[in-house]
């Protein structure tokens, strides 16, 4: 009986467990670093990256990744290529929830915001990060846009 | 990683220093291959995903007169995503047995490339005499990763490995 309820404690345990996409810096593509188990572009990177991207005015994946680097300006990133081209404010009332434009361009409704964990070390980088792999997006055909991606080995 | 040395080799100096010079030391080598559970914790939760496959390579010292204890310096390939590079000095406590031999174990793993992991590794392993030359070896290990490179931020490491391989008698 003793065994049986080591084996059933640690069942309970291994159970309680969350799959991580990433543990450590290694788990991760090269130019990604480990951010709250979720593999994140390094800070160096995608500071290059924005610096690239502001430069674009069009609409499309460009601007929606624009709008994911941008994500730490304000709290209504949702459909923000319409914003960028037309001014409208957009809804506050699902802020945190949809920040990704990437995902809400293409699409889906992302509702990461309740799972990532609460790291106070986690941005709006990382918060993006969790965004987009729940999603399953990484931006499509858009190299620059996939701000996060599992190691591809 | 040179602490670990000295580290160890004062350990084992300490322990057989009353010994007499061995006329001849017993030599072994061993290839070993495993893979096991890691796991981490953030913001309170605990996350778990498989660890990357890693190969072993160690060659082993021991004393004719203290037959019970080895030094086995061990050089670490972890051979999923990135490869990563480490050395993993250990110490067995070994109990007598002709065929099969159980051992207790101590290990400093230090990585290095490319990114740095130092930890704390304790474990169990057995050995299966095959031949007077060949042994299957199996080792159950746990490691604590506490400080590196690797590691995410202001979070720890823990590895529940099991390795597999064959050991050679010189």
């Amino acid at each position: 009986m003793r065994r049986l309820g080591l084996i059933l404690a640690l069942a309970a345990q291994a159970s309680a467990c969350r799959e991580a996409a990433c543990l450590r810096d290694s788990d991760c593509a090269p130019e990604y670093q480990c951010v709250a188990v979720e593999c994140a572009m390094s800070v160096a990177a995608t500071e290059s990256t924005t610096t690239v991207l502001a430069g674009t005015t069009g609409t499309g994946l460009g601007d929606a990744t624009a709008a994911t680097m941008d994500g730490s300006t304000g709290p209504d990133n949702e459909d923000s290529a319409a914003s960028t081209s037309t001014g409208d404010e957009t809804d506050a009332s699902d802020q945190g929830a949809q920040r990704d434009s990437a995902s809400a361009d293409a699409g889906s409704d992302t509702t990461a915001g309740g799972s990532t964990p609460s790291d106070p070390a986690t941005d709006s980088t990382s918060t993006s990060a969790q965004t987009t792999s729940e999603t399953g997006l990484d931006s499509g055909s858009d190299g620059s846009g996939g701000i996060f991606a599992p190691d591809a080995g | 990683m040179i602490s670990a040395f000295i580290t160890a080799s004062l350990l084992c100096g300490g322990a057989i220093g009353q010994l007499a010079p061995a006329e001849k030391l017993q030599v072994s080598a061993s290839i070993m291959a495993g893979s096991g559970m890691s796991l981490a914790g953030v913001g309170g939760r605990t996350y778990g995903a498989r660890s990357p496959a890693f190969l072993l390579g160690e060659v082993a010292l021991a004393h004719p007169q203290l037959q019970w204890l080895e030094f086995a310096p061990a050089l670490a390939f972890e051979v999923e995503g990135r490869v990563g590079v480490g050395l993993i000095p250990k110490i067995r406590a070994r109990l007598g047995g002709k065929r099969v031999r159980v051992w207790g174990l101590l290990g400093l793993p230090v990585f290095f490339a490319p990114y740095s992991l130092v930890g704390v590794q304790g474990g169990a392993g057995l050995s299966l005499a095959l031949h007077p030359r060949f042994a299957l070896v199996a080792e159950f290990t746990g490691t604590g990763f506490v400080w590196g490179s690797d590691l995410m931020s202001g979070s720890a490491l823990a590895k529940l490995d099991q390795h597999f391989g064959i050991r050679v008698n010189f």
